[in-house]
């Protein structure tokens, strides 16, 4: 109880009224949780103390499509046709009988086998910043400790630690960082897939003699300095020049180079931003790192909800559908997984402005590969996609699904600075349906 | 609900001593004087041989970089290394907190702890806070009771009244009264009393019903559009609204709970909600309130706080030293809440004055405050000195005086200052420190423009030393001075002269050494 305090509990409500609010509808998880109650370790039963999770790792890597903004998923994932929460969008077959995805999706509906959709995501944060916190943290924000981001403590527990790429990198923006964790498990963030990456190169009229002679002279002056004062903060200075360097050199700088794929390839994936990313991602994987997200903004749409998402959906479609596919077809998708999500869902009901506002009370999103089980969708939201019918997931819920396919313990607690143990998931059970 | 309250039992004598026979009312030390006592007496006690005083330069650069946020210029260090006036310390510092910079730098320090960075996604108004709190703040030394009044009961416009930004921010954050609550909190008693939205406090004795009763002044704070909400820059007014209340979610009878401060006090009949927590928050008695802010500042010029991390006061986390920090903080009252004199205060102790050369196992526990922290310059601090090392402040103040506008001066450094934070800070002001040494930071410094134009440009600082001073030992000195505030030693010599002199002095040569000075941790860190 005290380890979260700082954490609160991610629905905003109190462990002890848990008891009730199990009861009041979740009886499915209630069950865990009310062992908690009771003093018996939740978590505890589901995943193994000893370390063995990690033996049984599915992915290898993980990429995560972020849909900033907050995807109207009833329009890409979970179509209401015929209902007047469904607007235009109309629902269509996909490769899996019984299953359908809205029309925005046609691409990946052909993909259906090999990706599994949660239609019954269920959060209470409904601002872009807390949920976004939410999402990439499984904690609510709290204002003093930073919770590491996924990809921060997947480059922590099962990242490669002589790798001369960052471990995480974040692809088309910046992202939640490595929080209370050292800042070498930071993401580390390619402003536009396709372009160089900034200050990577030389400056003009620098060539490798010169900046050889740089740092030489550098390191020199810097081990005076080191010895005669006393501070973490020089080595991690020091380490943090030596792995920019290694960054600078590295032929592992081969994977930004998009033009070394097929042209057809390149077409597949989209000549956009984000299927340029799709694709870096993809090659930065196959060189070893360990988690990419890929950004695609533009989901925020209380106005024009329907044209905006046909549009973003022109990006999202191809990307998701090909990086499945190529992957796939690499023997790469097995053991990488894919997740594709946002901050929350958009309301049901279509506003004014023909659009959708935030909703973060039931909403979808979609995960391939590295463990997953395709062809399947989990959950369920109501005919009017106002509440979750069956087997809601909570975020935490989601994210100890995320951990367990990388093998990473959940019940590990990583020490704060304020020496408070913090949970990487903190109330958050694997959703065994999806895993395969 | 009859209990004791933490932070009164955390506070005990001091705030209370009147009523309590035996202690002292006042301490009988002030100031400087004050601090060196305590600070002597916990190395006496436990065997602490701390470091010797720090020398001119080291003093300098580090009192440049806390008071004003920037390294000093280099004639300023030839100046004061040539000054032998026995008080020429405590005149520096006079000097220092009188300037422009010392409201700029201060001004970016509270905009920092208030809302936090902003990575330049959306301006909405920033700039107000910042221009407000410089301009009506620091620049006329407002006393800080005062001025956290007017933060907390502020009324307008967010573009023209830069202190409701404070409040405005917290609520489009999208966390509303429950946001306020807790910031609030954080940012003026150094406490954390969020977590007792949900669940009473496991280590502080705070209830549910104290976070509500705080948030309840708080509940009638609205802001109302002015402008379309897709303007670029949004303007809202705020304003009190007549009604509003608060409800523990958990409550079976769902009553509204009334406005009730930690230690009971409640607004007069009719007094206003936010003007009443302003009242009730800077009363004399609340020495919280003092020490908080104490706090905050010894933690700036110290590296940690007396109660670290600064914003953690709880029953478990003790302060390295209980009666110092309520006798400054009692100082600090009797002197008014000025804070130039909090400053002052501290950086004139001998304790400030100590040098930050120890070795590694020589150095004590930090704790005790005997040996002058290394730390990670601030994004703005970082920023501001090679913006000055460079010679680029000189041009952007150059370029101010030719159109006559500071704030659009500013508006450019902004974007530039951007891309430092962003980089170099984390979105919240927590300790910087822990976010130092990143790949991308190393790479900024290593290959980006703002270096490379800093050692290239045509009337930065290095193309003016090797065009005014034609002798190699001159050149060196100057560029010495620029960067690293001091005159090269013997070893330094040894390391650049024959790099220079083997490339026959040629420019680049002098270029390689400027940059190799401003990459290294003397340059980046204060010490």
């Amino acid at each position: 109880m005290k380890d979260s305090c700082k954490d609160c509990n991610p629905r905003g409500v109190s462990r002890r009224n848990m008891l009730g609010y199990g009861l009041g509808g979740f009886l499915g998880f209630a069950a865990a949780r009310q062992a908690d109650l009771f003093g018996a370790p939740s978590l505890e039963m589901f995943v193994p103390q000893d370390g063995t999770a990690t033996t049984r790792a599915s992915a290898k890597a993980c990429i995560v499509l972020w849909l900033a903004g907050g995807p109207a998923t009833l329009d890409i994932w979970d179509p209401k046709e015929g209902r007047d929460t469904g607007g235009p969008t109309k629902g269509i077959d996909t490769n899996v009988s019984g299953i359908q995805l809205a029309d925005t999706m046609p691409t990946t509906a052909k993909v259906m086998d090999k990706i599994a959709v949660v239609r019954s995501m269920t959060s209470r944060e409904g601002s872009h910043e807390r949920a976004r916190y939410l999402m990439h943290t499984g904690y609510v924000p709290t204002g003093t400790v930073v919770h590491p981001a996924m990809g921060s403590i997947t480059a922590m527990e099962v990242g490669k630690k002589d790798l001369e790429l960052p471990n995480f990198m974040s692809v088309n923006s910046p992202t939640e960082g490595a929080g209370f964790l050292p800042p070498e498990f930071s993401p580390f963030v390619v402003d536009r897939a396709g372009q160089p990456i900034k200050n990577l190169s030389l400056p003009s009229g620098v060539d490798d003699k010169r900046f050889r002679d740089r740092m030489n002279l550098l390191s020199s002056h810097e081990k005076e300095f080191a010895t005669n004062h006393s501070c973490d903060e020089i080595d991690r200075h020091k380490n943090a020049y030596e792995k920019a360097d290694k960054l600078m050199h590295t032929p592992l700088l081969r994977a930004f180079d998009l033009t070394k794929e097929k042209s057809d390839l390149q077409k597949a994936y989209g000549d956009n931003t984000f299927g340029k990313g799709c694709l870096l991602a993809r090659r930065l994987v196959q060189e070893g790192v360990k988690f990419v997200e890929v950004n695609l903004g533009g989901w925020d749409t209380h106005q024009d909800n329907f044209n905006k998402v046909k549009q973003n959906c022109q990006s999202l479609d191809p990307g998701v559908a090909t990086l499945v596919r190529d992957m796939d077809s690499l023997g790469m998708l097995k053991e990488t997984l894919v997740v594709v999500m946002g901050e929350f869902g958009r309301t049901p009901k279509i506003n004014a402005n023909t659009g959708r506002d935030h909703y973060p009370k039931a909403w979808s999103m979609m995960l391939a590969g590295g463990g997953i089980q395709g062809g399947r969708v989990i959950g369920s939201t109501d005919k009017d996609g106002v509440d979750v019918k069956d087997r809601p997931v909570t975020v935490p819920d989601l994210l100890a699904t995320i951990y367990t396919c990388l093998g990473v313990n959940i019940a590990k607690k990583n020490i704060s600075p304020l020496g408070r143990p913090i949970t990487i998931v903190d109330n958050g059970i694997p959703v065994k349906e999806l895993l395969s | 609900m009859i209990r004791v309250f933490s932070l009164f039992a955390l506070v005990g004598a001091a705030a209370l001593g009147q009523d309590k026979p035996g202690t002292t009312a006042r301490p009988s030390l002030s100031g400087a004087e004050l601090i060196d006592s305590h600070i002597e007496a916990k190395w006496k006690a436990n065997g602490i041989k701390p470091a010797k005083a720090a020398e001119d330069y080291e003093f300098l650069r580090r009192a440049w970089l806390d008071i004003c946020g920037v390294i000093p210029p280099a004639d300023e260090v030839a100046r004061y290394l040539k000054d032998d006036r026995k008080n020429k310390e405590s005149m520096l510092v006079d000097t220092l907190i009188a300037t422009e910079r010392y409201a700029e730098y201060f001004a970016e320090f509270w905009e920092a702890i208030l809302i936090g960075y902003d990575y330049g996604v959306k301006n909405d108004s920033k700039d107000a806070l910042y221009y407000w709190l410089r301009d009506e703040a620091f620049s006329k030394n407002l006393p800080y009771d005062e001025m956290v009044r007017r933060l907390i009961n502020s009324k307008g416009s967010n573009q023209t009244q830069g202190n409701t930004v404070f409040l405005w921010r917290q609520l489009r954050n999208g966390g509303g009264v429950v946001e306020i609550t807790g910031k609030i909190a954080r940012s003026f008693m150094g406490t954390q009393i969020q977590c007792a939205q949900c669940h009473d406090h496991p280590f502080d004795r705070y209830t549910q019903e104290d976070f509500y009763g705080v948030a309840s002044f708080f509940t009638r704070v609205r802001p109302k559009k002015v402008q379309p909400q897709n303007q670029q820059d949004q303007e809202f007014e705020l304003y009190e609204d007549a009604r509003g209340e608060i409800t523990i979610p958990e409550a079976k009878d769902r009553k509204p709970v009334p406005p009730k401060f930690l230690d009971g006090a409640v607004p007069t009949k009719d007094e206003p909600r936010r003007q009443a927590f302003g009242r009730i928050l800077t009363r004399k008695e609340n020495l919280q309130f003092a020490m908080s802010a104490v706090n905050r500042y010894w933690g700036h010029f110290f590296g940690r706080g007396i109660v670290h991390p600064v914003e953690e006061f709880n029953d478990k986390n003790k302060p390295s030293h209980p009666e110092l920090l309520k006798e400054l903080a009692q100082d600090f009252i009797d002197h008014k809440y000025d804070l130039k004199w909090l400053v002052r205060t501290i950086a004139t102790s001998k304790t400030y004055q100590l040098s930050s050369s120890m070795s590694k196992k020589d150095a004590p526990d930090p704790k005790f405050f005997a040996c002058a922290p290394v730390r990670m310059m601030t994004p703005e601090q970082l920023f501001n000195s090679l913006m000055e090392a460079t010679g680029a402040e000189d041009l952007f103040r150059l370029q101010e005086k030719k159109t006559g506008g500071f704030n659009e001066v500013r508006g450019q450094k902004t974007q530039i200052l951007r891309q430092f934070r962003f980089t170099f800070g984390d979105d919240e002001s927590t300790d910087i420190a822990d976010f130092a040494g990143t790949i991308p930071q190393a790479l900024l410094f290593l290959n980006g423009e703002l270096m490379q134009r800093g050692v290239t440009q045509q009337n930065g600082r290095l193309d003016l030393i090797l065009r005014t001073r034609k002798n190699l030992g001159e050149r060196l000195d100057l560029m010495f001075m620029s960067a690293l505030g001091r005159h090269p030693n013997n070893k330094d010599l040894q390391r650049f002269v024959p790099f220079i002199q083997k490339k026959n002095e040629d420019r680049v040569a002098f270029e390689d050494v400027y940059w190799t000075l401003l990459n290294t941790t003397e340059f980046m860190f204060i010490h």
